[in-house]
């Protein structure tokens, strides 16, 4: 996971197959740097993930909650097609906002 | 046709190996990408199941059996010899999760109830679980 940060606030950059292992390895930094920063607004970069399950969608809401609680917003960031299908089952894009980052074109 | 059986310690890391040999026994099927991803997930599912709810305190043995027919219909079956499940349909319920605490989204048997064609569940307390999946493949 890549830690991004900007004056709107932080992006984490996950990546690979974001299956309960990597859940496991990611959730605690993830919670733990949300908490002392308190960012106004938290992406969750999706681009260079290619698979997700449960355990995944578990991680999303549970940092949905914890942002929310303190006033902030989670935006989900170029969800892939594999990982769309797998949140759709959860509604959490009637929650959520989703954003895509524009290709820059040279 | 063809059958797979693998047998590991209920670890997490040995979810990926499983999940990772599944793509490799359906390669000959051609799958497409939604229908691989597809069952990538419900296994994945039922596995973690296994391995985080059938074994809470000592890991025991998760058995692991993948096959196809002639007819490219996939089934999976998972079984452990853990605590069991109380209450099945219950824990079939989207949101209900034992682990909440921990972050679980409780939607693993939805998961599997979307993506597969068929899901079996049996249980006995103290004694294991068996979970079956089967999804039909297309041309």
């Amino acid at each position: 996971m890549k830690i991004i940060r900007d004056k709107s606030g932080v992006s984490y950059v996950l990546n690979g197959e974001f299956d309960n292992y990597h859940v496991q390895q990611v959730k605690e930094l993830c919670r733990y740097d949300i908490e002392m920063t308190h960012p106004k607004i938290v992406r969750l970069n999706f681009k260079q993930v290619t698979f997700i399950d449960s355990t995944g969608l578990g991680f999303v809401l549970a940092r949905y909650k914890q942002v929310h609680a303190y006033g902030g917003e989670l935006r989900l960031v170029d969800v892939p097609d594999a990982v769309r299908k797998v949140f759709m089952l959860s509604g959490v894009f009637t929650i959520m906002k989703q954003e895509n980052t524009k290709e820059k074109v040279l | 046709m063809n059958q797979l059986k693998l047998s590991c310690l209920a670890n997490i890391e040995n979810e990926t190996i499983i999940r990772t040999t599944l793509v490799a026994f359906l390669l000959p099927l051609n799958p497409t990408t939604d229908e691989l991803m597809e069952l990538k997930t419900i296994c994945a599912e039922a596995v973690v199941n296994a391995i985080i709810h059938g074994y809470p305190d000592e890991k025991g043995l998760i058995e692991i059996q993948m096959s196809y027919d002639d007819h490219k219909i996939v089934t999976l079956q998972i079984q452990d010899y853990g605590i069991g499940i109380k209450d099945i349909e219950l824990a079939k319920q989207s949101y209900y999760s034992t682990k909440e605490q921990e972050e679980h989204s409780g939607m693993g048997f939805t998961i599997m109830e979307t993506f597969s064609d068929q899901l079996d569940v049996r249980s006995i307390l103290h004694q294991g679980t068996i979970v079956t999946l089967t999804k039909q493949l297309y041309d």
